[in-house]
């Protein structure tokens, strides 16, 4: 009788052990992604004004790193930067990595991973089982988090944003552990580094009819601030902008990326 | 029916851009990505010599050495598409012959015909030899609606020989690869259109871009001579 109940309060114990053990594990496996709500997004340009309709989606919560790319390399050679084909990659490809396979005193682990162009971000994403975000979702996820109940961008973002973009490069070195999340549980989507989308090229795609009636211009240039649906989002301008001066092949110190997936 | 239009702005953006932050990207123009000029040939990056070829054993095994990809060739995309017979068909199989690429989608009613066209008195416009080596390939923008049936009901319609026409459906990832490599630049529309670079895209035998023409109804005499000495090799 005594032995057993030193046998239930000892496996007990030891089951609290595993458990303990164990769920760090589990969380930083759960944890990884966040799910972003379905919902209405209005492009910050004035497009016919509709909003488009979001389904919910996963994304990552933080930007992909150098540790995590590094271990995709080692686990797909052919996307070494001495193997990735320059149709693929242009020729800054991880250049601030020590070495083929090491990340470098330039390339901390916990750092968001750049210098990857659009075909090495979706390769790592599709390796995964995932998939970069398109733009309207990236700008979805990156807005929610940081309007106030009238869905504008509130005040300390809108200057936590401009902040950070004019900070440059200097944005990536910071560990991506050491930025406090948005509501949505996102880490860094405006703090870090640029981020790749899946459709960067969308927004200089334009019709020759927006052409004739001037509004090509009002994507880009400065008077389309008098027309946008939130004058104040002005970073919003910045990564369009930015992104449409990509080409998929480019790989440049400040841009990085993190993964989407759909909700089965 | 709605035609691309790279805006000035655009160009002004890459300054813009790169003005924000202070860095530029980084690498050359490759060959695939050079900004489409109405007419641009591109001679040097066909005839490079390739240092990366002999890394890509992994995904070309299949390959002997003597016979592996250039660096720049975009035989190294891997997807999986379906012609309008319904066979599976690699990008690879146009090795061996030059071809003639365009993206497009059936249900569009103006700019693509003339696309068409295009490619065809680009291929008329060829000397004999190289034209009946030419493959055509059209592939569309268009998944969800271009099924391999709808492409070969479309094939009929305009009366493309499907002996040298090959029409193929992807899928979407494939078909954004595919354009991204090309520079073909593409958009869906609200109302399920697409708003989409006019572009002809050469490979010379081993999948490399070695001629573009873009804009619609250009003449193409210029155009085929200059094919000629770049594909004719």
């Amino acid at each position: 009788m005594r032995t057993s109940a030193i046998h239930i309060i000892a496996t007990a114990i030891m089951l609290l052990g595993l458990l303990q053990a164990a769920a760090p594990e589990a969380r930083a496996e759960t944890d990884d992604m966040v799910t972003v709500p379905a919902g209405d997004f209005l492009p910050f340009y004035a497009d016919g004004n509709s909003a488009q309709s979001v389904p919910a989606f996963r994304l990552d919560r933080y930007p992909v790193t150098n540790a995590q790319f590094l271990a995709f390399i080692q686990a797909t050679p052919r996307w070494r930067r001495d193997a990735a084909p320059p149709i693929f990659v242009d020729k800054g490809y991880l250049r601030q990595w020590g070495s083929e396979t090491q990340l470098g005193s330039e390339a901390p682990a916990n750092h968001p991973v750049t210098r990857v162009s659009w075909f090495a971000a979706r390769a790592y994403c599709r390796a995964q089982g995932k998939r970069l975000p398109t733009q309207t979702e990236w700008e979805y996820a990156g807005r929610w988090g940081n309007t106030s109940a009238d869905g504008l961008l509130t005040a300390e973002a809108v200057e936590r944003q401009i902040r950070n973009y004019a900070n440059g490069s200097r944005r990536v070195e910071k560990d991506v552990t050491t930025i406090a999340p948005d509501k949505l549980g996102l880490v860094g989507m405006h703090e870090l580094v640029w981020e790749w989308v899946e459709d960067f090229e969308a927004s200089s795609v334009v019709g020759g009819d927006r052409g004739k009636d001037g509004k090509t211009e009002a994507l880009f240039c400065g008077g389309a601030v008098l027309a946008a649906t939130d004058s104040r989002d002005y970073a919003a301008f910045m990564r369009y902008a930015f992104r449409s001066s990509l080409q998929p092949t480019h790989t440049l110190p400040s841009l990085g990326f993190r993964c989407a997936a759909d909700i089965q | 029916m709605k035609t691309l239009i790279l805006p000035a702005a655009a160009a002004t953006l890459l300054l813009f851009g790169a003005a924000c932050k202070g860095e530029t990207p980084s690498g050359g123009s490759h060959a695939a990505h050079v900004t489409p000029a109405t007419r641009t040939t591109i001679p040097t990056e066909a005839t490079r010599g390739d240092a990366h070829a002999h890394h890509h054993q992994g995904e070309h095994a299949a390959l002997p050495a003597a016979q592996a990809l250039a660096g720049n060739s975009i035989f190294h995309l891997t997807g999986t598409w379906q012609t309008q017979g319904g066979s599976p068909f690699s990008l690879s199989d146009l090795r061996g012959k030059p071809a003639i690429v365009v993206m497009l989608y059936t249900s569009c009613t103006t700019a693509c015909p003339l696309l068409i066209n295009d490619a065809r008195r680009l291929e008329q416009a060829l000397p004999e030899d190289l034209r009946g080596d030419m493959q055509i390939v059209l592939a569309s923008i268009d998944p969800q609606v271009d099924t391999p049936e709808r492409l070969a009901e479309f094939a009929g319609k305009m009366r493309l020989d499907t002996d040298r026409w090959t029409l193929l459906h992807g899928q979407s990832g494939d078909v954004r690869e595919l354009a991204a490599v090309l520079g073909v630049q593409y958009r869906r529309n609200a109302d399920g259109s697409y708003t989409h670079s006019n572009l002809i895209t050469v490979l010379d035998a081993e999948g490399r871009i070695v001629h573009r023409v873009e804009g619609l109804s250009k003449p193409m005499e210029a155009e085929a001579a200059a094919i000629a000495g770049l594909v004719g090799n």
